[in-house]
């Protein structure tokens, strides 16, 4: 890097932001290989583009997502019948709730986002939907109905193996 | 009723963010080389853009049926050229697919004025080969001339228009899609959508428009422009925050 003070966002970003924003975008997409490229390619490009950008935590977000997206739906758009569906590649960490994990994988990729984004980057609404597309009441929707969905899901009625939860 | 707290909910989807090997060093190695290759690749695309002119001209050799894709977004494909010939009929000119927060459309224009309205049809398989007619396909099969594709995960079905090769062709060698998301900021929310174009099969021209929002018929439209030039497909999102 060649600028002394983007080299110190950019060194910031990379302590405090790029582990979280890795782990949700591979949360999203479902596979951790594609998320750091979507990540280190997004860096990339905002690192050429560093005099344009004003908040550097949310563009890579937003780029590293279109990027992941777009990757993802290559990945899965034209699988002929014939082929083995793919496998998801977000290993599972001990303290991991697989229930839990399976129910964000099940959920539709917008509530999806918007429910990592949410609850794991703390990312309020209005930024939220500046990094989606989604109208704030977009995301409160997209936000409620994810959270039934979770909720639901790892209650103890519908899921008895949730009681750690 | 749900028994656990939102903030146990919360606490839980944290959990799931594993925690990352990768040290800050190697993270901005790998990053300085994408910025050395960008930089690489800039310098010699003039001369790349001229190598592919020539090369282009003695490399057109595609099976007739055989899907050409055009890729909106930021997958910045193009249309495979095609052999076909297109006599005076009608043909496929261009594709802009866009996305909106409240749903899709998908633009087809022809080179020529098109007859008839497009109807509805149940299936590609109960359509009519003298009609020009379009469907929907469900993600788990997508006919698309013969073969069958699906999606996985999140992907959406497609909408699927069915035209007869009497009235319509396609001729991809005198054609480029137009890139469609070129006006927005890179850190615009995309969808994509993608379409692909092929036949004739069973009688037909497909152009099948996939992955723009929940293809169910009820939330899709298809109407001629008043030019009766293009083919608009208007796809609805159900709700908010379900595209």
């Amino acid at each position: 890097m060649e600028s002394s003070v983007p080299q110190t966002a950019f060194h910031d970003f990379l302590v405090t932001d790029y582990p979280r924003i890795v782990g949700v975008v591979a949360l999203t997409t479902g596979s951790r290989m594609a998320a750091e490229d979507a990540v280190h390619e997004a860096l990339a490009r905002a690192w050429e583009r560093r005099n344009d950008i004003e908040y550097l935590n949310r563009w890579v977000l937003a780029v590293a997502l279109n990027l992941a997206r777009s990757r993802w739906r290559r990945l899965r758009r034209e699988v002929l019948q014939k082929d083995p569906p793919d496998q998801p590649s977000v290993p599972a960490p001990e303290a991991m709730s697989p229930q839990l994990l399976n129910a964000v994988r099940e959920l539709p990729a917008r509530q999806r986002e918007v429910v990592l984004l949410h609850y794991v980057l703390d990312k309020p609404i209005r930024e939220i939907a500046q990094v989606t597309g989604l109208t704030e009441g977009g995301v409160k929707h997209a936000l409620f109905r994810a959270r039934q969905s979770l909720l639901n899901r790892l209650s103890p009625t519908e899921a008895p193996d949730a009681a750690h939860l | 009723m749900p028994l656990i707290s939102e903030d146990q909910l919360e606490s839980e989807l944290r959990k799931l963010v594993i925690a990352h090997d990768r040290s800050p060093m190697a993270v901005e190695a790998d990053v300085q080389r994408r910025v050395d290759r960008s930089r690489r690749r800039r310098r010699v695309a003039p001369w790349t853009a001229i190598a592919a002119m020539s090369l282009g001209a003695a490399l057109v050799v595609v099976s007739r049926d055989q899907p050409a894709e055009v890729i909106a977004a930021d997958d910045g494909a193009a249309f495979t050229p095609s052999p076909d010939s297109t006599g005076d009929l009608p043909t496929v000119d261009q594709i802009e697919i866009r996305t909106t927060r409240s749903g899709a459309q998908a633009i087809v224009t022809f080179t020529d004025v098109l007859t008839g309205q497009p109807t509805f049809t149940a299936s590609i398989d109960s359509a009519s080969p003298d009609l020009m007619q379009y469907t929907t396909q469900e993600r788990s099969a997508v006919q698309v001339c013969g073969s069958v594709h699906t999606f996985n995960e999140d992907g959406f079905g497609s909408v699927d228009l069915l035209l007869p090769e009497s009235q319509v062709r396609w001729d991809m060698s005198m054609t480029q899609p137009r890139p469609v998301y070129d006006d927005i900021d890179e850190s615009s929310p995309i969808r994509g959508g993608k379409a692909v174009v092929c036949g004739p099969h069973a009688g037909f021209v497909q152009v099948s428009l996939w992955d723009l929002a929940p293809a169910e018929a009820s939330q899709v439209s298809v109407t001629l422009s008043d030019d009766r030039r293009s083919l608009v497909v208007s796809v609805a999102c159900p709700a908010p925050g379900d595209c």
